[in-house]
C-alpha cells in the first residue's frame, strides 16, 4: 500500500468515525467524491465498506435493550449486593486485558480471586500474575542458594579440628612414650578431616 | 448533602461513593442503558446480557472507593462491562452462531396480510443480522471491543482508548482493521459486484 492509498484510506477511516457521511462536511464529501471518480478501486471499496458499516448499525440498532429495564436490572443488583455476589476480590475496573491483538482473551483477574485455583485454570496470565508476588519474594539470606549448608558443613569441620587438637594436646606429654611416639612420624596424629558437603538436595520453597 | 439535593452525577457519585445506596440507585438507572447495549453487541444475542450488565454494576459498586473521577463516570462503567463481558465471552463463543434464534429479533411471519409484515423482508433481515452478528463474532475480542464502543456507542478514540486502557492510535488501528475484515466476511453482502449478481442483500 503506498503512503498516499494510506493516507486517503486514514481520512476515509477518520470521516467514516465521526458519524459517516451524513455527518461529513462539505469539503470532505467533494474530497471523497472526487477519489472516488478518480479510481474505480477506491470506489468500490468505498462502496463495500458503507455497506458494511451500514449492516452494522442497524445490527446494533437491534442491539440496544437487555432483556431487563432499569429498574428490574436495579432490583437483581441491590439482591447481588445482599447476598454477596461477586465478592470475589477480582477488580474488573481495571485495564481490560487482550492476549491478542487477535487471539482469545486470557485472564482479566488483577490480583487472586476467592478461589485462586479455579481463576489459574481458567486464566493463565491472572494465574502467572498471582503467582508472581510468591516467586518474587526475597529468601532469607542464609538460605539463599544453598548456603545454609555450606555453612554448617565448615561449621562442622572446624569443631572436629579443634576437638581433635585439644584431645592431642591432654593426652601427650614430652617425657611420656605415648607422647614420644605420638611425634613419630610412623605414628601420626589423626588428623581431621573436613567434613565433606553433604548431597544437594533439590531446593523447595519455604512454606511460610 | 441528601440524596434529595443531589442534582448533578458528581454529587450522586459522591454519595454512592460514601455508601448511599439510593444515590448509586439514580446512577443505575442514568446509565443502564449504554451500559445494557454495550453488554449486548459485545455479548451478541446471549441469554447471559441481563447478568453481565448486573454483574457490571454490582463490581462498580465494590470498585466505587477506587474511582478517582479521571475518567468519565461513563468511560469507566464501559471499561467494567467490558471486562465483564470479555469474561463471560472467554471459552464461550456460541452465542452470536445463534443470533438468527434471538428472540428480540422479528420474526419470519406466516401471514403478512394480518400483521402488515412483509415475511420475506423479515427473514432477509433475520438473515443479515445473523450474518453480521457471526462476522462481529469472528473478529478478536480486542477488535469487537473497540467496533462496539466506537461505532455503535459513538465514543471518541480518546475515551474508547481510555475504557479499553490503549492509545488513541491503537483505537485507530484497531477499528480500521475491524473495517477491513468486516467487508471481507460479509463479503457477499456488501461488494458491489456481488450485489449486481446476486440483486443485492
Amino acid at each position: 500500500m503506498t503512503q498516499a492509498s494510506t493516507t486517503r484510506r486514514a481520512r476515509l477511516d477518520a470521516l467514516l468515525d465521526q458519524g459517516g457521511l451524513e455527518q461529513a462536511s462539505a469539503a470532505d464529501r467533494a474530497w471523497l467524491t472526487a477519489e472516488r471518480a478518480r479510481d474505480a478501486g477506491f470506489d468500490r471499496e468505498v462502496a463495500a465498506l458503507l455497506r458494511a458499516e451500514a449492516h452494522l448499525r442497524e445490527w446494533g440498532g437491534q442491539h440496544t435493550v437487555a432483556g431487563q429495564g432499569p429498574d428490574e436490572a436495579l432490583a437483581g443488583i441491590f439482591a447481588g449486593l445482599d447476598a454477596g455476589l461477586f465478592d470475589d476480590g477480582l477488580e474488573l475496573d481495571g485495564t481490560p486485558q487482550f492476549a491478542d491483538g487477535e487471539g482469545d482473551v486470557v485472564g482479566l483477574a488483577a490480583r487472586a480471586a476467592a478461589s485462586p485455583v479455579t481463576v489459574a485454570a481458567e486464566a493463565p496470565a491472572a494465574a502467572a500474575a498471582t503467582v508472581v508476588p510468591l516467586q518474587a519474594k526475597p529468601r532469607p539470606t542464609l538460605l539463599r542458594d544453598g548456603r545454609f549448608m555450606q555453612l554448617l558443613a565448615a561449621a562442622a569441620a572446624v569443631v572436629l579440628v579443634v576437638t581433635a587438637g585439644l584431645s592431642a594436646v591432654s593426652t601427650s606429654s614430652p617425657d611420656s612414650s605415648e607422647g614420644a611416639a605420638a611425634r613419630q612420624p610412623s605414628a601420626p596424629h589423626p588428623r581431621a578431616q573436613p567434613c565433606p558437603a553433604p548431597p544437594r538436595r533439590p531446593r523447595r520453597p519455604p512454606c511460610w | 448533602m441528601d440524596i434529595a439535593d443531589a442534582r448533578t452525577e458528581m454529587e450522586l457519585l459522591a454519595l454512592a461513593q460514601s455508601g448511599d445506596r439510593r444515590a448509586f440507585g439514580q446512577l443505575v438507572r442514568l446509565h443502564h442503558g449504554r451500559v445494557a447495549a454495550c453488554a449486548h453487541q459485545l455479548l451478541g444475542a446471549s441469554a447471559e446480557v441481563d447478568d453481565a450488565v448486573q454483574e457490571s454494576f454490582i463490581r462498580a459498586w465494590r470498585a466505587l472507593p477506587r474511582f478517582d473521577g479521571r475518567a468519565k463516570l461513563s468511560t469507566w462503567l464501559y471499561r467494567i462491562c467490558v471486562n465483564v463481558c470479555l469474561n463471560r465471552m472467554r471459552g464461550n463463543r456460541r452465542h452470536a452462531a445463534a443470533d438468527v434464534d434471538d428472540p428480540k429479533l422479528p420474526e419470519p411471519v406466516a401471514d403478512a396480510e394480518s400483521s402488515g409484515v412483509d415475511p420475506l423482508r423479515a427473514l432477509e433481515q433475520a438473515q443479515l443480522y445473523g450474518r453480521v452478528g457471526a462476522a462481529l463474532d469472528a473478529l478478536s475480542p480486542s477488535l469487537r471491543s473497540a467496533v462496539v464502543l466506537v461505532l455503535l456507542q459513538g465514543m471518541s478514540h480518546k475515551d474508547a482508548g481510555d475504557a479499553l486502557g490503549c492509545a488513541e492510535g491503537t483505537v485507530a488501528w484497531r477499528i480500521h482493521e475491524a473495517r477491513r475484515r468486516l467487508r471481507d466476511l460479509l463479503g457477499d453482502l456488501v461488494e458491489p459486484e456481488a450485489l449486481a449478481a446476486g440483486g443485492g442483500a
